[in-house]
Protein backbone atom coordinates (compact mmCIF):
# COMPACT_ATOMS: atom_id res chain seq x y z
CA UNK A 1 0.00 0.00 0.00
CA UNK A 2 1.44 3.42 -0.93
CA UNK A 3 0.82 6.16 1.40
CA UNK A 4 1.54 8.61 -1.56
CA UNK A 5 -1.90 7.44 -3.43
CA UNK A 6 -3.51 7.08 0.44
CA UNK A 7 -3.07 10.94 0.94
CA UNK A 8 -4.86 11.69 -2.52
CA UNK A 9 -7.75 9.26 -1.92
CA UNK A 10 -6.70 7.45 -4.93
CA UNK A 11 -6.11 3.73 -3.88
CA UNK A 12 -7.36 0.92 -5.75
CA UNK A 13 -10.51 -1.00 -4.34
CA UNK A 14 -9.34 -4.29 -5.79
CA UNK A 15 -6.10 -3.80 -4.15
CA UNK A 16 -7.67 -2.90 -0.70
CA UNK A 17 -9.95 -5.68 -1.14
CA UNK A 18 -7.06 -8.29 -2.06
CA UNK A 19 -4.64 -6.98 1.12
CA UNK A 20 -7.94 -7.06 2.96
CA UNK A 21 -8.37 -11.02 2.07
CA UNK A 22 -5.11 -11.87 2.37
CA UNK A 23 -4.22 -9.78 5.90
CA UNK A 24 -6.94 -12.11 7.18
CA UNK A 25 -6.00 -15.24 6.06
CA UNK A 26 -2.52 -14.66 7.42
CA UNK A 27 -3.69 -14.48 10.82
CA UNK A 28 -6.04 -17.38 10.28
CA UNK A 29 -2.72 -19.26 9.48
CA UNK A 30 -0.55 -18.30 12.05
CA UNK A 31 -3.54 -18.81 15.11
CA UNK A 32 -4.13 -22.47 13.47
CA UNK A 33 0.05 -23.21 13.63
CA UNK A 34 1.37 -22.45 16.88
CA UNK A 35 4.73 -22.99 16.03
CA UNK A 36 4.92 -19.83 13.76
CA UNK A 37 6.58 -16.62 15.58
CA UNK A 38 8.97 -13.64 14.95
CA UNK A 39 11.69 -12.11 17.39
CA UNK A 40 12.16 -8.48 18.72
CA UNK A 41 13.41 -7.02 15.41
CA UNK A 42 10.36 -8.63 13.47
CA UNK A 43 8.28 -7.03 16.26
CA UNK A 44 9.80 -3.57 15.75
CA UNK A 45 9.15 -3.35 11.75
CA UNK A 46 5.61 -4.70 12.21
CA UNK A 47 4.73 -1.90 14.45
CA UNK A 48 6.59 1.06 12.43
CA UNK A 49 3.95 -0.59 9.58
CA UNK A 50 1.29 -0.29 11.53
CA UNK A 51 1.64 3.52 12.90
CA UNK A 52 2.23 3.85 8.91
CA UNK A 53 -1.19 2.14 8.08
CA UNK A 54 -2.60 4.21 11.15
CA UNK A 55 -1.79 7.59 9.35
CA UNK A 56 -3.11 5.93 6.07
CA UNK A 57 -6.57 4.88 7.81
CA UNK A 58 -6.34 8.18 10.04
CA UNK A 59 -6.20 10.70 6.73
CA UNK A 60 -8.07 8.83 4.42
CA UNK A 61 -11.49 10.31 2.71
CA UNK A 62 -10.87 13.15 5.21
CA UNK A 63 -11.72 16.62 5.13
CA UNK A 64 -9.04 17.61 2.65
CA UNK A 65 -9.78 15.71 0.19
CA UNK A 66 -13.12 15.39 -0.09
CA UNK A 67 -15.17 16.27 -3.41
CA UNK A 68 -17.28 19.46 -3.32
CA UNK A 69 -20.84 18.94 -4.61
CA UNK A 70 -23.53 21.57 -4.34
CA UNK A 71 -21.59 23.79 -2.14
CA UNK A 72 -21.25 21.01 0.36
CA UNK A 73 -18.18 18.71 1.29
CA UNK A 74 -19.06 14.97 0.88
CA UNK A 75 -17.38 11.41 0.94
CA UNK A 76 -18.64 9.12 -1.51
CA UNK A 77 -20.02 5.90 -1.04
CA UNK A 78 -17.05 4.12 -2.31
CA UNK A 79 -14.68 5.92 -0.11
CA UNK A 80 -16.38 4.79 2.97
CA UNK A 81 -16.29 1.87 1.96
CA UNK A 82 -12.36 1.78 0.81
CA UNK A 83 -11.62 3.73 4.57
CA UNK A 84 -13.95 1.16 6.09
CA UNK A 85 -11.77 -1.83 4.41
CA UNK A 86 -8.45 -0.18 5.43
CA UNK A 87 -9.80 0.31 8.84
CA UNK A 88 -10.08 -3.73 8.59
CA UNK A 89 -6.34 -3.94 7.43
CA UNK A 90 -5.49 -2.17 10.33
CA UNK A 91 -7.19 -4.15 13.29
CA UNK A 92 -6.61 -7.49 11.63
CA UNK A 93 -2.88 -6.45 11.54
CA UNK A 94 -2.66 -5.53 15.13
CA UNK A 95 -4.45 -8.59 16.06
CA UNK A 96 -0.98 -10.58 13.96
CA UNK A 97 1.22 -7.76 16.06
CA UNK A 98 -0.45 -9.21 19.32
CA UNK A 99 -0.43 -12.89 18.17
CA UNK A 100 3.11 -13.20 17.64
CA UNK A 101 3.98 -10.68 20.33
CA UNK A 102 2.43 -12.75 22.98
CA UNK A 103 4.29 -15.91 21.38
CA UNK A 104 7.37 -14.15 21.98
CA UNK A 105 6.66 -13.33 25.54
CA UNK A 106 6.26 -16.95 26.22
CA UNK A 107 9.62 -18.13 25.01
CA UNK A 108 12.35 -18.12 27.74
CA UNK A 109 15.46 -16.43 25.44
CA UNK A 110 18.76 -16.85 26.85
CA UNK A 111 20.16 -13.20 25.98
CA UNK A 112 23.84 -13.96 26.64
CA UNK A 113 24.11 -16.38 23.72
CA UNK A 114 21.92 -14.56 21.75
CA UNK A 115 24.31 -11.69 22.10
CA UNK A 116 27.29 -14.00 21.10
CA UNK A 117 25.51 -14.96 18.33
CA UNK A 118 24.41 -11.90 17.00
CA UNK A 119 28.53 -10.47 17.15
CA UNK A 120 29.17 -13.76 14.96
CA UNK A 121 26.46 -13.31 12.40
CA UNK A 122 26.84 -9.53 12.22
CA UNK A 123 30.88 -9.77 12.10
CA UNK A 124 30.69 -12.52 9.74
CA UNK A 125 29.37 -11.08 6.86
CA UNK A 126 31.30 -9.57 4.06
CA UNK A 127 30.01 -6.82 3.01
CA UNK A 128 30.91 -3.73 5.66
CA UNK A 129 29.06 -1.19 4.38
CA UNK A 130 27.07 0.35 7.38
CA UNK A 131 23.25 -0.58 7.81
CA UNK A 132 20.59 1.38 9.08
CA UNK A 133 20.14 -1.76 11.22
CA UNK A 134 21.11 -5.59 11.24
CA UNK A 135 17.65 -6.48 11.80
CA UNK A 136 17.57 -9.57 8.87
CA UNK A 137 20.96 -10.49 11.08
CA UNK A 138 19.58 -10.41 14.34
CA UNK A 139 16.31 -12.56 12.44
CA UNK A 140 19.18 -15.02 11.43
CA UNK A 141 20.64 -15.07 15.12
CA UNK A 142 17.64 -15.92 16.66
CA UNK A 143 17.12 -18.65 14.12
CA UNK A 144 20.57 -20.01 15.03
CA UNK A 145 20.37 -19.18 18.71
CA UNK A 146 17.47 -21.03 19.13
CA UNK A 147 18.06 -24.27 16.64
CA UNK A 148 21.04 -24.55 18.95
CA UNK A 149 19.88 -24.39 22.08
CA UNK A 150 16.87 -26.73 21.61
CA UNK A 151 18.54 -28.74 19.03
CA UNK A 152 15.42 -28.42 16.76
CA UNK A 153 15.18 -27.21 12.96
CA UNK A 154 14.26 -23.45 12.36
CA UNK A 155 12.76 -22.12 9.30
CA UNK A 156 12.97 -18.58 8.27
CA UNK A 157 10.14 -17.66 6.20
CA UNK A 158 10.68 -14.01 4.37
CA UNK A 159 10.73 -12.47 0.71
CA UNK A 160 13.82 -10.82 1.53
CA UNK A 161 17.18 -12.30 -0.61
CA UNK A 162 19.82 -11.47 1.93
CA UNK A 163 19.00 -14.26 4.34
CA UNK A 164 20.33 -16.88 2.41
CA UNK A 165 23.85 -15.02 2.02
CA UNK A 166 23.66 -13.73 5.54
CA UNK A 167 23.35 -17.96 6.88
CA UNK A 168 26.19 -18.72 4.25
CA UNK A 169 28.67 -16.22 5.19
CA UNK A 170 28.00 -17.31 8.88
CA UNK A 171 28.43 -20.81 8.00
CA UNK A 172 31.84 -19.84 6.20
CA UNK A 173 32.82 -17.87 9.44
CA UNK A 174 32.31 -20.67 11.60
CA UNK A 175 33.74 -23.34 9.05
CA UNK A 176 36.96 -21.53 9.58
CA UNK A 177 37.62 -21.20 13.07
CA UNK A 178 37.85 -24.52 15.79
CA UNK A 179 36.41 -22.42 18.79
CA UNK A 180 32.93 -22.80 16.31
CA UNK A 181 33.37 -26.64 15.76
CA UNK A 182 30.14 -27.67 17.40
CA UNK A 183 27.95 -24.56 15.77
CA UNK A 184 29.45 -26.05 12.35
CA UNK A 185 29.03 -29.32 12.71
CA UNK A 186 25.20 -28.42 14.44
CA UNK A 187 24.66 -26.32 11.36
CA UNK A 188 26.13 -28.78 9.15
CA UNK A 189 22.95 -31.19 10.26
CA UNK A 190 20.55 -28.35 8.57
CA UNK A 191 19.01 -27.52 11.58
CA UNK A 192 18.63 -24.06 10.06
CA UNK A 193 16.44 -23.32 6.95
CA UNK A 194 15.27 -20.19 4.62
CA UNK A 195 11.85 -20.49 2.74
CA UNK A 196 11.85 -17.62 0.32
CA UNK A 197 8.35 -16.96 -1.06
CA UNK A 198 8.29 -15.91 -4.86
CA UNK A 199 5.08 -14.11 -6.77
CA UNK A 200 3.36 -17.32 -7.11
CA UNK A 201 5.02 -20.04 -4.01
CA UNK A 202 7.04 -20.45 -1.24
CA UNK A 203 9.48 -22.80 -1.40
CA UNK A 204 13.19 -24.05 0.62
CA UNK A 205 16.05 -21.61 -0.96
CA UNK A 206 18.72 -22.97 1.37
CA UNK A 207 19.54 -25.25 3.60
CA UNK A 208 22.32 -25.11 6.28
CA UNK A 209 23.35 -28.94 5.71
CA UNK A 210 23.61 -27.74 1.84
CA UNK A 211 26.57 -25.71 2.74
CA UNK A 212 29.62 -26.60 0.55
CA UNK A 213 32.47 -24.12 1.78
CA UNK A 214 34.08 -24.33 -1.94
CA UNK A 215 31.38 -23.22 -4.02
CA UNK A 216 30.65 -20.88 -1.10
CA UNK A 217 33.98 -19.35 -1.57
CA UNK A 218 33.45 -19.06 -4.78
CA UNK A 219 29.81 -17.53 -4.90
CA UNK A 220 29.43 -15.71 -1.87
CA UNK A 221 31.15 -12.24 -3.40
CA UNK A 222 27.79 -12.50 -5.83
CA UNK A 223 25.66 -11.53 -2.94
CA UNK B 1 -9.36 -21.80 -10.41
CA UNK B 2 -7.24 -20.28 -7.96
CA UNK B 3 -5.26 -16.88 -7.51
CA UNK B 4 -1.39 -16.87 -7.71
CA UNK B 5 -2.14 -15.65 -4.02
CA UNK B 6 -3.90 -18.60 -2.87
CA UNK B 7 -1.45 -20.91 -4.39
CA UNK B 8 1.36 -18.94 -2.98
CA UNK B 9 -0.41 -19.35 0.39
CA UNK B 10 -0.95 -22.70 0.28
CA UNK B 11 2.79 -23.43 -0.81
CA UNK B 12 3.50 -22.13 2.96
CA UNK B 13 0.78 -24.24 4.32
CA UNK B 14 2.03 -27.62 2.84
CA UNK B 15 6.26 -26.26 3.68
CA UNK B 16 4.62 -25.93 7.34
CA UNK B 17 2.23 -29.05 7.30
CA UNK B 18 5.38 -30.93 6.14
CA UNK B 19 7.21 -30.12 9.63
CA UNK B 20 10.18 -29.13 7.45
CA UNK B 21 11.14 -27.63 10.83
CA UNK B 22 9.89 -27.66 14.65
CA UNK B 23 9.78 -23.59 14.52
CA UNK B 24 9.16 -20.86 12.22
CA UNK B 25 10.58 -17.08 12.13
CA UNK B 26 8.54 -15.45 10.24
CA UNK B 27 9.86 -12.37 8.82
CA UNK B 28 8.07 -8.35 8.22
CA UNK B 29 8.59 -9.13 4.79
CA UNK B 30 6.38 -12.22 4.18
CA UNK B 31 3.80 -10.94 6.82
CA UNK B 32 0.27 -9.98 6.46
CA UNK B 33 -1.00 -7.05 3.96
CA UNK B 34 2.51 -7.72 1.90
CA UNK B 35 2.16 -11.27 2.12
Amino acid sequence: MRPSLARYNNLDSSKIRADLHSTKAFLEFIKEYGNIGATEAVLEELAVKNDLLNSVVNSYAGTRNRSRQRCQTTVTSALRKQKKALESILQTEREIYLTLKSRLELEDPDEDTLSIVEDLVINAQSNKIKRKNYNDERIVSYAINRAFLNDEFVAIITKDFRFKSILTQTQRSVDSENRFLQLREFLQEGKVIVIFGEKDKFYVRYCSGDFDKNYQRFQYSKY
Amino acid sequence: MISYQEAKFRSLKDLVDDQIADHFVIDSSALGTHF
